[in-house]
């Protein structure tokens, strides 16, 4: 199963953004996924979002990325605007704080 | 009478968490809250009101072997419509989920038809009755392992502070909404299976399955109609964590 469309949106950023390689950006994602038990291969926008806010900028500034909270802080507006269009990839937590809250 | 309140709790339950699912499906058009109001409102009020129907005004009649047919038909679709909520909010990329889902639906489908056609009697069970039961256990059974097997995952995740304990709450009292209903049909089925020609079940399984009603009532209210009290409870009780 490939990777999820959340997962290559941000990892290509993070590239962007950061002197991070394909691979070590990718490589700092998923260890960032992991740390909060996601799967690269279903995480989507909501999770991803949960994720770099509260753990990127931590596996960033291991990796020397200058200003890890501002890269962050764009990958996240980045996330917010397009998640839309990822929406046939929903998680069960994404579809259950729909059928509670709305 | 009061072996029938937790059934009766259930049913009104389902009615009203079916309703608000059905209104939320009409603004947001995802499969999910269809499926699962379809599968709660044909597994439990419809099709129940439907047989009772036939049962209860057109008994004896040439009219009620329509109405179980009905209600019969309208349970299984609440059955494959349950299948198909399990699947896409759970496994939607897993081709195996896939497979089991039009596999438990084809057979479900085929023996709904067997019972239509050719009903069983208390000590003359044919072989659609034993497969009806098996395949509604094995829907229910898989209904209750994934989401208690997500709120698993998910109390970790709120642990570290990248969950919402509501929604890892709402996993759980649906596990068990589902876990309730995979053991009510189990000792449906025991019951049935022990019975001789002409042989009732004995007030005391009416009564445990009254229990298990009221257990899948409350925990189902608490999956998709919270309330503030409650709401406010599982958060103030989440793990604290570093975010």
């Amino acid at each position: 199963m490939a990777d999820s469309p959340a997962f290559d949106f941000v990892a290509e950023r993070i590239e962007r953004l950061t002197n991070l390689s394909d691979t070590s950006a990718r490589g700092a994602l998923r260890l960032a996924l992991k740390a909060a038990l996601f799967d690269p291969r279903t995480v989507d926008g909501m999770q991803m979002l949960t994720v770099i806010e509260r753990i990127l900028p931590g596996e960033l500034q291991v990796r020397g990325v200058k200003d890890p909270m501002f890269v962050c802080k764009t990958l996240a507006i980045a996330v917010k605007a397009s998640f839309r269009s990822w929406s046939d990839f929903q998680s069960p937590e994404f579809i259950f704080d729909r059928l509670i809250r709305r | 009478m009061f072996a029938m309140l937790g059934i009766g709790a259930f049913f009104l339950v389902g009615l009203l968490v079916s309703i608000r699912l059905l209104t939320l499906w009409r603004r947001t058009r995802q499969w999910p809250e269809l499926a699962a109001a379809l599968g709660l409102l044909g597994i439990g009020p419809l099709g129940f009101c439907v047989m009772m129907t036939g049962y209860v005004l057109f008994r004896d009649t040439p009219v009620m072997p329509y109405f179980r047919a009905a209600g019969v038909g309208v349970q299984v679709l609440g059955f494959v419509a349950s299948l198909s909520f399990t699947w896409r909010v759970f496994r939607p990329k897993e081709k195996w989920a896939a497979v089991l889902v039009a596999g438990l639906s084809l057979a479900l489908i085929g023996t709904g038809i067997g019972m239509i056609v050719s009903p069983s009697v208390p000590g003359h069970l044919a072989l659609q009755f034993h497969l009806d039961l098996v395949l509604k256990i094995l829907t229910f059974g898989w209904g209750t392992y994934e989401p208690l097997r997500y709120w698993w995952i998910a109390r970790q995740r709120v642990a570290l502070g990248v969950a919402d304990p509501l929604v890892s709450a709402s996993f759980l009292m649906w596990g068990i909404t589902s876990g309730a209903g995979t053991l009510g049909f189990i000792i449906v089925y025991a019951a049935i299976a022990s019975l001789g020609p002409g042989g009732h079940l004995p007030t005391p399984v009416y009564l445990v399955l009254s229990g298990i009603g009221l257990v899948a009532a409350v925990s189902l209210y608490l999956s998709f109609l919270p309330p503030q009290v409650y709401r406010h409870r599982v958060e103030a009780h989440a793990p604290a964590s570093g975010g």
